[in-house]
């Protein structure tokens, strides 16, 4: 899909309810607000076509993509101040991106696509980088013929400029085009995001090899108070690149390692499993996920802590909490073991799991590369083991599971009622095992409804004149006939199966949950991209096992 | 022997291909070195499959066969280059033939739609046989010698044909299994019970699949007859069996609306409404499973098919679809898993095609958002409309386009298309006029991943390519931006187009769809008034 204005101002990752409830009377005002064209237009004299010519004049000749470049931005996020260095050839692209004490890094070379997180964990990602090329746009939706854009007329002021008003097909409030008068370059956009006005400011025109482009972008959402600034503090164009520039490197658990093997601080109450962390004296109980791809902490929690924001904003200006990142400088876990500088992410979470038991925060995969981890759910202990543990001897018996993790979602692969699903989650962090859709909607007799005599359907078909098709999530029990992971393979599996989608900003098509993980010692070794799951007292006091003759 | 497949389509949300095989086509089979020669092979294979005997003028077999779980039977009179087949399949029947060097075919809902030779692939892998028994050979080679079956591996790969392995047994040389691709996908028949009748000796049994569940079938002859004479009369190009859409008037209008330049048109059906997106580049109708299951539609048949993705289809007729009037029976349908939305508000779960559109003429204004259904025989082509000659080799209007210098005489003019794209092939065979004149480049530039959309059963890969001219007709528009799907959505492209022109061309006119005529008609509009003067 052709990038918009709109697709720039990724607020997503960064915590912001982005669908914020309006009432039905405030959603019409607000549609208003958003259709509303900018203020102070007058009537103008040129037409569409002249400024779309006069623009495309200004711009020059667009750069291909072979021509490399190696270019620097400072740049604010939210208040987080930092830079980012950008090397590109082609597709190939490495960009590394210094925010507070946070430093990030992505790239790609030849289409293997990566991320190093700021605990300094090395992913494959096969979704898609928002970040490192969010002050870059191509503002030519006016020119599109697939959209309907008209010359509204032009606004004075220091910089005059013509206003040509777009509505992009898909789009269902109009976006704003302001072209500089003299220059026919592109200085303002405003447009709808999420139900916000955004606004996007382009100065700083510099030629290089016949282009020119802004050096300076602005980004606000003038009512919330938010904004992200972008400069552009060098541009060398042609200059070679190695393509080891742009290759993974090794990555590693940056803030520690368990290096001894022996129990960890934690236990393991009714169905989450918890790891214990000491910052400043303060026992906090983190829930540990397999299948998260990020750490968090509670909001509460980290201001009681006294961590830092570095500048970011923690609420907007109508006072709404806002997600940032921040740091605890020293964590121990246990006695032996302590963390240097752990990144988490800042959100509401806070939940009791037991009496004594307040959840916190969330470990998630970044945090399980400092080990290797043995989840006993018989005996309600966590443990780190050594690789030796892993050995063919010690994990006779045992499933094994490769995972690939997916800028930080651990993934596997399987097959449902022969069907395959490449995208499934593994994490007790789901107390039971589910099937989602599309697998659910385009594999339909491989989840049958365990109700007898009640089917789903009736609630999901899409006739046109039913209030209820698409609004319902619809969940039904189903017994699937045959369920198989590694060398695992179920019958009659109970599971929640569901029209919903994933849980996760990537595609899952099943989750295998508490409820099938209780059966076994579950051996996390995210390091080496694997898991182990041993069948424990709880399996084999429930399942018969028959060895294959 | 026509292999009988899906319902075939070639656009942007309905289109016949595959997904998985055992081996890609263009991966041979095992194979020795052999000793023999192609000369021998071809010659001794001509021998072994006999002459006519002479005085015979024509044949007539049947044949029945097994596709999946449903059965069906299949006659065919032969007369020199002429022929004529029946098919039945569960409650469905098809037929096509040439008669005098007109193809044709006719499906279910009683169109006959004359061909024009768009797919020429098996065409030429024939004409390459003939020149290699005579000495000509282009693309035909002989490979070597297979175990299983023991059989001399022939190559026929000829250019503009499609990639074929035969093998010869070596005993008889007689044919006894092929192997073909087709849209990336590698059909394998084998073939046995040869006999000899007037001359010829023919296999009377053979199985065919792709690899993909419900896709196998068995076929077994059960006659053949051979005549003197030759019956004229069977062999000609029929008229329109039936027309399934009923019109109350000259001109109705269609319950739809045009939302984000998708035509949603509302039928009643069994005492609901169903949306369905009108889209031209579908060679049939779609329905979603579901909504098929809730009307208790009859379904029957299963195959695996892929577009964008592979998906498990059944084939159903519908008794009874109504728009405004319009009553639209007995048409055939594929069902399928299928829902999207065209808003929050409107769910669709069908596609509406060539079933639909080829029963009269359907008129979309995209600028007032209105589609008419006009009584193609009374219908009258505006006044200074632009004119496009349509093909519907595969129910589907195909036209002529230039992308700069280049002429691309397969591109389909799809509505069901949010924009136009360039095939793999097309792309390949003309790197200079599909050379990214800096948008595509600068789109990439500002987000250089690969980019999705989405299609029946799943996601086409694709980049933004903007070309420096859009020709269609008379009409030329500069720096065009199109999607350039990539080379694994084969399946997705179907052999043979060279691209989609869809509602990013589409949208700034007002177009009449006249399938009778095999004509469309463009008025321009507002919208290209606006950009392009005139």
């Amino acid at each position: 899909m052709k990038r918009s204005v709109l697709a720039f101002f990724v607020l997503m990752s960064l915590g912001l309810t982005l669908a914020p409830a309006f009432a039905r009377d405030d959603k019409a005002e607000r549609d208003k607000l958003l259709d509303a064209a900018p203020a102070g237009i007058t009537a103008a004299s040129a037409t569409l076509a002249d400024v779309l010519k006069q623009h495309e004049t200004a711009i020059g000749r667009r750069p291909g993509l072979l021509e490399t470049r190696k270019e620097v931005w400072s740049r604010s996020d939210f208040g987080l101040a930092g830079s980012e260095r950008l090397f590109r050839r082609g597709l190939d692209y490495l960009a590394h991106i210094e925010r507070g004490p946070f430093v990030e890094e992505y790239g790609q070379l030849e289409g293997r696509h990566w991320h190093r997180v700021a605990n300094g964990n090395v992913y494959l990602m096969t979704t898609e980088d928002y970040d490192s090329f969010a002050m870059f746009r191509v503002v030519e939706d006016a020119a599109d013929p697939k959209n309907d854009a008209k010359l509204l007329g032009e606004v004075a002021g220091p910089k005059p400029a013509y206003v040509v008003e777009v509505r992009r097909a898909g789009s269902k409030h109009p976006e704003w085009i302001f072209y500089d008068k003299t220059s026919g370059l592109i200085v303002r956009t405003e447009a709808s995001v999420n139900r916000r006005r955004l606004a996007g400011d382009y100065d700083d025109y510099r030629t290089t090899n016949g282009y020119t482009e802004a050096w300076h972008v602005h980004d606000s959402i003038a009512e919330l108070g938010l904004d992200n600034d972008y400069k552009r503090t060098s541009l060398n164009v042609g200059e070679p690149i190695e393509s080891a520039t742009f290759a993974a490197p090794a990555g590693a658990f940056a803030p520690g390692a368990f290096e001894k093997p022996g129990p960890v601080a934690g236990k393991i109450t009714n169905e989450p499993v918890v790891i214990r962390l000491t910052v400043n004296g303060r026992g906090l109980d983190f829930e540990l996920s397999a299948g998260a791809p990020v750490s968090l902490i509670d909001r509460d929690v980290a201001r009681e802590l006294n961590l830092p924001s570095f500048g970011q904003m923690t609420q907007t200006k109508d006072g709404k909490n806002f997600g940032y990142d921040t740091e605890i400088a020293e964590a121990r876990v246990g006695e032996t073991t302590v963390l240097h500088h752990l990144a988490l992410r800042v959100v509401n979470f806070n939940y009791n799991a037991g009496y004594g038991t307040k959840i916190v925060g969330l470990l998630g995969s970044d945090f399980l590369q400092s080990g290797i981890f043995k989840v006993d759910f018989v005996h309600g202990r966590i443990d780190v083991v050594t690789a030796a543990d892993l050995g063919d001897d010690k994990m006779k018996g045992a499933y094994y599971i490769p995972l690939t993790i997916d800028d930080g979602l651990p993934l596997t692969t399987g097959t449902i009622g022969g069907h395959s699903i490449e995208n499934m989650v593994i994490d007790f962090q789901w107390p039971v095992s589910f099937v989602l859709a599309p697998f659910t909607d385009q594999y339909p007799e491989a989840v049958p409804d365990a109700r007898p005599g009640k089917s789903r359907r009736k609630a999901v078909v899409p006739f046109a004149d039913s209030a209820s098709y698409g609004r319902e999530v619809d969940v039904w029990p189903s017994n699937v006939p045959d369920f198989r992971f590694s060398t695992a393979h179920f019958v009659s599996l109970p599971v929640i199966a569901t029209n919903d989608s994933s849980p996760y900003d990537h595609d899952v098509d099943a989750i295998v949950g508490f409820d099938i993980l209780w059966y076994f010692d579950v051996y996390l070794d995210f390091a080496n991209r694997q898991m182990y799951l041993k069948p424990n007292t709880n399996f084999t006091s429930r399942f018969k096992v028959v060895t294959p003759k | 022997m026509t292999q009988r497949w899906p319902i075939v389509a070639a656009a942007l949300l309905l289109a016949t291909g595959a997904s998985a095989a055992e081996r890609k086509p263009n991966v041979s089979p095992t194979f020795t070195a052999t000793s023999e020669t192609l000369d021998h092979v071809l010659t001794e294979a001509t021998s072994a499959a006999g002459t006519l005997r002479a005085g015979v003028g024509s044949t007539y077999e049947t044949w029945s066969y097994k596709q999946g779980e449903v059965s069906g039977t299949e006659s065919e009179f032969d007369a020199g280059k002429d022929y004529r087949f029946d098919r039945t399949y569960a409650k469905l029947h098809e037929a096509g033939g040439r008669y005098k060097g007109r193809s044709w075919h006719q499906g279910y809902s009683g169109f006959t739609v004359l061909e024009s030779g768009v797919h020429q692939r098996s065409v030429r892998n024939s004409e390459a046989l003939v020149e290699a028994s005579s000495g000509s050979a282009t693309g035909v080679t002989l490979l070597g010698e297979s175990s299983s079956p023991e059989a001399y591996v022939v190559k026929v790969a000829p250019p503009g044909g499609r990639i074929e392995y035969r093998f010869y047994d070596k005993k008889t040389f007689l044919v006894v299994r092929r192997e073909r691709s087709a849209s990336d996908q590698l059909m394998v028949t084998t073939y046995d019970d040869f006999r000899t009748t007037d001359g010829v000796t023919r296999s009377w049994h053979f199985r065919s699949g792709d690899g993909r569940p419900y896709n196998d079938s068995e076929w077994t002859m059960t006659s053949l007859v051979a005549s003197e004479s030759v019956d004229e009369a069977r062999l000609q190009v029929p008229p329109d069996a039936r027309n399934p859409v009923a019109l109350p008037g000259e001109r109705v209008r269609l319950p739809a609306k045009i939302i984000d330049d998708r035509i949603i048109v509302t039928a009643e059906m069994g005492g609901h409404k169903v949306n369905f997106q009108l889209d031209s580049g579908a060679s049939g109708i779609l329905l979603d499973r579901s909504v098929a299951d809730a009307l208790r539609i009859e379904t029957f048949g299963k195959s695996t098919e892929a577009t964008a993705g592979a998906y498990v289809a059944n084939q159903a007729i519908i008794p009874l679809m109504v728009f405004n009037g319009i009553r639209v029976t007995n048409v055939e349908a594929e069902t399928a898993p299928f829902q999207t939305w065209a808003d929050a508000n409107t769910p669709i779960a069908g596609l509406l095609g060539f079933d639909f559109i080829a029963g009269c003429v359907v008129a979309i204004d995209y600028e007032n958002g209105t589609v008419d259904a006009i009584d193609a025989e009374r219908f009258t082509p505006p006044a200074n409309a632009i004119e496009l000659p349509i093909r519907l080799d595969d129910d589907v209007p195909i036209i002529e386009a230039r992308v700069g210098e280049a002429k691309g005489e397969h591109f389909i003019l799809d509505t069901g298309a949010d924009r136009s794209m360039l095939f793999s092939d097309f792309v390949a065979a003309h790197p200079k006029d599909t050379k990214d004149q800096g948008l595509g480049d600068a789109m990439t530039a500002s987000f250089p991943f690969v980019s999705h959309i989405f299609g029946v059963g799943g996601k086409i890969r694709f980049h933004p390519v903007q070309a420096s001219s859009l020709g269609v007709a008379s009409m030329s528009f500069p720096l065009w931006l199109f999607f350039a799907s990539e080379q694994d959505g084969r399946s997705f492209e179907g052999e043979d187009f060279d691209g989609l022109l869809g509602q990013d061309l589409l949208r700034n006119f007002t177009v009449y769809l006249d399938y009778h005529h095999s004509k469309i008609y463009l008025t321009p509009n507002a919208r290209y008034r606006l950009r392009w003067g005139g």
